[in-house]
């Protein structure tokens, strides 16, 4: 992993479209300022790994998943 | 901004898969060999269906960017639960469902930038599901990943799985209180 240090107000090019700049450093945290072209996503690493990981454990639904899932809706629908 | 109303449905394959007898093929109903694709699913057996009725995700889903052609399948007649199979690998396979049967008030706001990829879309023609989740425990517990939502548009057939913002947005969303 390339690991640079910035000061606040710098910046960094990710190819030339992505810069990602240092908005305020203090206390533990970072501001972060990103421009990045329309429509590609952005989103905070945890969040990007937990919606993942949730994907990985939902991905292999069999035929019992659903019938299981289909009789505890008929269930709660009666 | 965009929010989702779920009206169309005429794109999702409504054979059923619990049907025993059923052969899940399109033929008989004016669809040439040509339309039609076959694949092999590891929980459902041999499918077949109208190419017509592929979703491509050209990201992929999360963790699965490399999975692109999908296909949304009934599992039963009058049951919410549908399945987003992969066409290329047999034993991926998601549950999912309309969020609006589970919290009526289930509301997103897309921004037009974020789904420009799905091709123009009038909000009618696009469609919201969100993934179910099994954990067995003592016993199965069910849970909807209200957080990412799978947006189609039903007219182009493009798709996408979308992060929504703000904790609000439960990734395991109980489906049965």
């Amino acid at each position: 992993m390339l690991i640079l240090t910035r000061k606040s107000g710098e910046g960094i090019r990710i190819g030339e479209d992505i810069r990602v700049m240092i908005v305020d450093a203090k206390e533990g945290s970072v501001k972060l300022g990103i421009a990045a072209p329309e429509g590609m996503t952005i989103y905070r690493d945890e969040i990007y790994e937990r919606i993942k990981q949730e994907n990985v454990i939902a991905a292999k639904a069999s035929s019992g998943d659903f019938n299981k899932v289909t009789d505890m809706w008929k269930k709660m629908k009666k | 901004m965009q929010n989702v109303v779920n009206e169309r449905q005429d794109f999702i394959h409504s054979k059923g898969l619990k049907k025993p007898e059923s052969n899940l093929s399109d033929k008989g109903a004016g669809v040439g060999d040509r339309d039609i694709i076959k694949f092999n699913s590891t929980s459902f057996g041999d499918i077949e269906i109208s190419k017509s009725k592929i979703i491509t995700f050209a990201g992929g889903l999360f963790g699965f960017s490399h999975i692109q052609r999908f296909i949304i399948m009934e599992y039963e007649k009058e049951i919410p639960f549908m399945c987003l199979h992969a066409v290329d690998e047999p034993d991926i396979a998601f549950i999912i469902m309309n969020p609006l049967l589970i919290k009526t008030d289930y509301n997103i706001v897309i921004k037009e930038s974020e789904i420009s990829d799905l091709g123009n879309a009038d909000k009618k023609d696009l469609v919201v599901f969100v993934i179910l989740t099994i954990a067995n425990d003592k016993s199965p517990q069910f849970t909807a990943n209200l957080r990412a939502p799978l947006i189609i548009n039903s007219i182009t057939m493009k798709g996408k799985q979308v992060a929504m913002e703000g904790e609000s947005f439960s990734i395991r969303h109980p489906l049965f209180g």
